[in-house]
């Protein structure tokens, strides 16, 4: 309980430090804006050449919901790689370390302080912007609740994936090109641009043996189809958990018996 | 019990260059007694081990052999537990939140070291008060001076109420007016009980903070007394540049070597045991017109490998 009440006040002093250079924060939803409309003349056309009322199950207002429950979990991801390489290059990890706090822990809960703000924000001004533009709001209130349940899972898996690579930089000072490898995984294969019912059948039934989809395209499907095949959904998000975060577990004990043998 | 206490404490580093497997000893059977309360320096060079032996204290790292029990807790064993009972200021790194307000940053330090939020606000009370905060709670950490933001940092240190203090540099890049406001709040953090271990490479924060000095040179330690017997032994040179209004001929004062000579400045080194500050300084006033003096001690790695070359020449 007092570990949770130390990672809870971690969380939210980051979540309010989101907000010292609201600036950048402009810069990140304008981008989001500016995704959403390039993708909106993209579907706009594909439905249109195609002639079809649906695509994958999901209207044209849907898929942009889609895409906004997407783009909202990857444009809030954590950047893992930047913040640990930092801690290893600089000696900041000594500080970290004389800490009474667990570090993987402190690193999960820095990620979540500074993703969840942004991911509300990001859903808030996709979804204005859908309602604008198609004049309909498709999504529902049971929609967001299921996106929002899902995503928490979803988010861990995210994190646990990528800190455990970004961890890697103990021994390799700099993990950046390894995370950047997996986030482009994790954007093709996850279901960031195009659901999993219109991938080619071979590269969906892969999609789907793979954690990835279970971070993007899992929760973000579920603003269309609220708690639809929910219950399998959270099964195989907490089973891959249990992966993942034994992976990040043992890559973090590895990673601090070399520190402890070589030094920071 | 003793603050700090290592016996024969010892660290190797296995380093692979190429195919070749090198190993380079880094501390090297270091014996330490540290009483609770006491304020030492622990110097030397850069290499010679403070870092790593501060890491192993610190529990960060673990020695090759040898014994430690900081506060009776092996700190490799108990890193967590002990890290209540320590605290830290790396000078060169902050444990501050840079987007955070300072005052904000004391609070969530008080949620990491368990501190109810009633006692954090009393903490945070008498800090503010002891090193003049008041003003800067609301500023962001990313908006003070280094000054304001290291008084800040032992402030946090000292949140928590530990047992011994491990400060890394603390005055490193400040100017002489925050130099001075660091040594004061590090001295008034000594006076209230906690145990000082402050490792430095500035003679005056040594001088100030320190009452005994512990040297230690490619991991041995070469020198343990008092810090007042480390001035009387070693640093009794001083150095004098000057800046002259006209060029400058190089004087010939007994007992005076000049180091540096350029056409309108000179470097003079001389030692106090042969001549007097206000002998040297009024001859130089006499001979030349003198722009600009400024008086100092050797730089302290001078006389740490003074130090070390007076162990050497003893074996």
């Amino acid at each position: 309980m007092k570990e949770l009440r130390k990672l809870a006040a971690v969380a939210l002093a980051y979540a309010r430090s989101v907000w010292a250079y609201p600036g950048a924060e402009v810069l990140r939803t304008i981008f989001l804006l500016v995704i959403l409309v390039v993708f909106l003349s993209l579907w706009r056309t594909t439905y249109g050449a195609m002639h079809a009322a649906r695509l994958g199950g999901l209207s044209l207002a849907q898929m942009l919901e889609y895409l906004v429950g997407t783009e909202a979990i990857i444009l809030s991801a954590p950047r893992f790689a930047e913040r640990i390489g930092d801690d290893v290059r600089t000696g900041g990890l000594a500080v970290q370390l004389t800490r009474p706090v667990s570090y993987p822990l402190f690193q999960f809960a820095v990620a979540a302080g500074e993703s969840w703000p942004r991911l509300l924000l990001n859903l808030a001004v996709g979804s204005a912007l859908v309602a604008l533009v198609t004049g309909t709001l498709p999504v529902s209130a049971a929609g967001v609740a299921a996106y929002l349940l899902a995503y928490l899972p979803a988010f861990l898996l995210y994190a646990a994936l990528f800190l455990a690579l970004a961890l890697t930089s103990f021994w390799l000072e700099d993990a950046w090109a390894i995370t950047f490898v997996a986030s482009r995984m994790v954007m093709i294969l996850g279901g960031l641009l195009v659901p999993l019912a219109l991938f080619p059948p071979v590269l969906s039934r892969i999609a789907r043996i793979l954690p990835l989809q279970l971070m993007v395209y899992g929760p973000a499907r579920q603003l269309a189809r609220p708690f639809a095949g929910f219950p399998s959904l959270l099964l195989d998000q907490a089973i891959w958990l249990l992966i993942l975060g034994g992976l990040l577990w043992l890559i973090y004990r590895k990673g601090v018996q070399a520190l402890h043998v070589q030094g920071g | 019990m003793l603050a700090v206490q290592t016996e024969r404490l010892s660290k190797v580093f296995e380093r692979r260059e190429g195919k070749r497997r090198t190993s380079h000893v880094a501390v090297d059977a270091v014996d330490l007694a540290v009483d609770l309360g006491e304020a030492i320096a622990f110097i030397g060079p850069n290499g010679a081990g403070k870092s790593t032996t501060i890491k192993m204290l610190t529990g960060i790292l673990h020695p090759s052999s040898g014994e430690a029990r900081v506060l009776g807790l092996v700190p490799w064993q108990s890193r967590t537990r002990l890290a209540h009972e320590i605290g830290t200021v790396f000078g060169q790194r902050s444990q501050l939140w840079f987007h955070l307000p300072a005052g904000d940053t004391l609070r969530l330090l008080g949620a990491i070291y368990e501190l109810p939020p009633a006692l954090v606000r009393q903490r945070t009370g008498e800090l503010v008060e002891r090193f003049a905060l008041g003003d800067l709670l609301a500023v962001p950490v990313r908006k003070l001076s280094l000054g304001q933001r290291m008084r800040f940092e032992i402030a946090a240190s000292l949140l928590h109420r530990p047992k011994v203090l491990f400060l890394d540099e603390p005055t490193v890049g400040l100017d002489v007016i925050a130099k001075a406001e660091v040594r004061e709040v590090i001295r008034e953090a000594n006076q209230g009980g906690a145990t000082v271990f402050l490792t430095s490479h500035d003679a005056g924060d040594i001088e100030s903070i320190a009452r005994r000095a512990i040297v230690i040179d490619r991991g041995r330690i070469v020198f343990d007394d008092k810090v007042s017997n480390l001035r009387r032994q070693w640093l009794t040179e001083k150095v004098v540049e000057l800046r002259s209004e006209e060029e400058v001929e190089p004087p010939e004062i007994p007992g005076v070597l000049v180091e540096k000579v350029s056409r309108y400045g000179l470097r003079l080194r001389f030692s106090t045991q042969e001549l007097q500050v206000r002998q040297v300084v009024g001859l130089l006033l006499e001979r030349y017109p003198v722009h600009d003096i400024t008086i100092s001690d050797p730089p302290l790695e001078s006389v740490i490998a003074a130090i070390y070359q007076g162990e050497a020449a003893l074996r």
